[in-house]
């Protein structure tokens, strides 16, 4: 999971970039939201969209709360209701009107019955139907909630990987052999190997044009994988686009790891489970 | 020696009598009104009568021009108006181009000017015109602005409020929509300034209660007139437009008034002034941060929406399709949720930039064919979308949208068997500050 670029947040100082995480005391935050979430199961998506809103409107940071909802609706599955296609229904009555639409409620109702009837539905149904297929008219059909800290964990999960985007050049360390990760490596760009006494050092240069996406998806496979091994730590030159300046980011296992999922959710990527 | 002055209206001389001047004991001067002026000096001069003005103060406005070109019927109403000594009324039909005419009298004349139009939507209209034209920075004195500058627009409330202030710095005024002239309060502009050029524009100069007599006196006569029948198929633009102003419903206006002001309470509460595009930006940016900032501007949005989509456009729009069942009609409004509002209630075909191409197509093909009678879209002016012809445009707006953007949909309409396409622009009534705003952000 990656985040908007506008959804990152992130503090820059002295050269060094750090992506502002959610910590503990964002723990209210996140328990409200899956309630909300949670509260709106069986719901039309715009009823969300509204709660949500009402959440934006109180003191938080409106970029925080949209990315966790960003990662909430990674858990969610949205559903159309209609009972008939609505592209056939909007067809339709269209036709109905001979291509002048209606100018009253009766005549709006006259034309609705009657193309229920063609269909087999009840007018109510039929005018559900017309504009089912929006995204706002979709319902929240199921939701499987995430523990809050886990949802927090996620969360800066995703804004590693949205910062990370922008990397010009990774080393990542590990206590672990170099087969472990070096073939996730291997698709971000060119790799330069290194084992010390059981420690493995893989530098990565990152081309500069990439699709965002895919180097998404990469980057997000390899920070898992990192994050489930001993000992292990991330230092990155990464680019900065708004400011056109470059910074130097840092994650290290022993003092950055409880930010993010824990290794027993992910542990043992590995080239021969992963297959 | 005569010293010549401007107070409240009024051209005061001191030290001797003056044509068509009064004696005042009061003053101990003689006073004329302020339209008298160019004849009292023309006179002094003529009579070899030594005098000193002090009246006539005018800004200094920078040697105007621009690329504009006159076609031969708006070079002889000009030169009809300069035959008449830089006064007069021209009446041309609705499109055929008043504007750019005065636009090329102020440039010969390259003097200040107040340009008088009767609505805040003209005022940025004819404010764009001007700064398209010529490159200049345009003044503003309308609906609580206060920026006077050598090239000035006004709305005729304005300029006669502020008749006595500003009535010795125009040389030149232009009359927009000059029919509104001669009522009481408007009159007292024409009397009171003492601007010696004056252009009247008008499509209809008659009045009912035959004021159009008045504007001889005000403006000096009709100096050209044509009517549609001289024009038409030849220049005039292929539609014209209407602009509906409504109000809101009772139950809408009270609503209104609660959202736009707890977001004008807020500003108000923190000093701050929205002026600029950038004002209202850096507010925008300032929203990320401060929550009390982001329920503003909700309640600013929600105040919108009520203008934009209110139920008195909606039954207008129910009446002219009514009216036109079988013309060909486009229904554009920018926001997509009032495009499927207008989609779901009046069972006519939507085109957003969410609708899939294949649906598009369907839709465009269908209106093409005369299948579809009506579309309503928020993007008929982006690229690809090739939108065909119609008789009638209705434009649903905040307040007010661009004269850029009303060409441009312009352009899409055609002229059907010898009648001109109609485009119709229906505004909220008094909700001016949200449009203003919108529209500089463009």
């Amino acid at each position: 999971m990656r985040l908007p670029q506008n959804l990152l947040r992130v503090r820059r100082r002295r050269g060094r970039i750090r992506p502002m995480y959610a910590a503990r005391d964002e723990l209210p935050l996140a328990e409200r939201l899956i309630s909300i979430y949670r509260e709106h199961v069986d719901e039309k998506r715009w009823k969300l969209w509204e709660a949500l809103e009402e959440v934006e409107l109180m003191s938080y940071d409106p970029k925080l709360v949209r990315g966790l909802s960003t990662i909430l609706d990674g858990h969610c599955i949205y559903q159309m209701r209609s009972l008939v296609d609505p592209l056939e229904a909007r067809r339709l009555v269209y036709r109905l009107t001979r291509g002048r639409g209606v100018t009253s409620e009766e005549e709006r109702r006259r034309v609705l019955e009657e193309a229920a009837e063609i269909f087999g539905i009840t007018a109510e149904d039929l005018d559900e139907s017309l504009y089912a297929d929006l995204e706002e008219e979709y319902y929240l059909a199921d939701f499987d909630p995430p523990e809050p800290m886990e949802l927090l964990r996620e969360y800066n999960l995703a804004l590693t990987t949205t910062l990370l985007i922008h990397a010009v050049e990774m080393d990542l360390r590990y206590h672990g052999h170099p087969d472990d990760l070096e073939w996730l490596c291997r698709p971000l760009g060119e790799c330069h190997v290194e084992e010390v006494g059981g420690e493995t050092r893989i530098g990565v240069r990152l081309p500069s044009r990439a699709r965002p996406s895919s180097r998404a998806d990469h980057l997000e496979r390899l920070i898992k994988a990192l994050i489930s091994m001993r000992a292990w730590s991330l230092w990155a030159v990464v680019h900065h686009p708004p400011s056109g300046r470059t910074y130097r980011f840092e994650l290290i296992g022993g003092r950055d790891g409880w930010l993010l999922p824990s290794m027993g959710l992910y542990g043992g990527v590995s080239p021969s489970t992963a297959i | 020696m005569i010293r010549l002055r401007y107070e409240r209206g009024w051209l005061l001389a001191k030290g001797g009598p003056i044509p068509f001047g009064e004696y005042d004991p009061a003053l101990d001067a003689y006073r004329a009104p302020g339209i008298r002026y160019r004849d009292v000096v023309r006179e002094l001069r003529e009579r070899g009568v030594e005098f000193v003005d002090e009246a006539l103060r005018p800004l200094v406005c920078p040697r105007l021009s621009s690329e504009l070109k006159l076609r031969d019927y708006q070079l002889e109403a000009l030169e009809a108006w300069r035959g008449a000594g830089c006064r007069g009324v021209i009446v041309l039909p609705t499109g055929a181009g008043k504007t750019v005419i005065a636009l090329k009298a102020m440039e010969e004349l390259s003097v200040s000017t107040l340009v008088v139009v009767p609505t805040l939507v003209l005022v940025e209209q004819w404010r764009e015109r001007i700064e398209d034209a010529f490159g200049v920075d345009v003044g503003v004195v309308a609906g609580g602005r206060e920026g006077v500058k050598p090239i000035t627009v006004s709305t005729y409330d304005s300029a006669s409020i502020r008749a006595g202030s500003l009535g010795n710095r125009f040389e030149l005024l232009v009359f927009d929509e000059v029919h509104h002239l001669p009522s009481p309060t408007y009159s007292r502009i024409a009397l009171c300034y003492l601007a010696p050029y004056r252009l009247g524009l008008t499509a209809t100069p008659e009045r009912s209660d035959g004021g159009h007599a008045a504007l001889m006196e005000l403006v000096g006569g009709v100096v050209y007139e044509l009517g549609v029948e001289d024009l038409a198929g030849v220049y005039l633009a292929p539609y014209t437009i209407e602009t509906v102003y409504l109000p809101l419903t009772r139950e809408e206006r009270k609503r209104y008034e609660e959202e736009f002001g707890e977001y004008a309470s807020f500003l108000e509460a923190r000093g701050i002034k929205i002026e600029s595009g950038e004002d209202y930006r850096r507010l925008v940016v300032r929203s990320g941060r401060d929550p009390e900032v982001r329920r503003a501007l909700r309640a600013r949005e929600k105040a919108l929406r009520i203008a934009y989509g209110s139920e008195v456009k909606l039954n207008y729009l129910r009446r002219l399709m009514r009216e036109h069942p079988d013309e060909k009609m486009l229904i554009f409004t920018r926001y997509n949720d009032l495009v499927y509002r207008i989609s779901r209630e009046m069972l006519i075909p939507a085109i957003t930039h969410r609708t899939p191409k294949a649906e598009r197509e369907e839709i465009l093909d269908g209106f093409r064919e005369g299948r579809y009678l009506r579309i309503v879209t928020s993007r008929v002016l982006e690229e690809g979308v090739d939108v065909p012809d119609a008789s009638i445009a209705v434009i649903i707006s905040g307040t007010g949208s661009s004269r850029e953007f009303i060409q441009r949909l312009g352009r899409i309409l055609r002229k059907r068997r010898g009648k001109r396409a109609r485009l119709i622009e229906l505004v909220s009534r008094g909700t001016a500050e949200i449009g203003m705003s919108r529209r500089r952000r463009g």
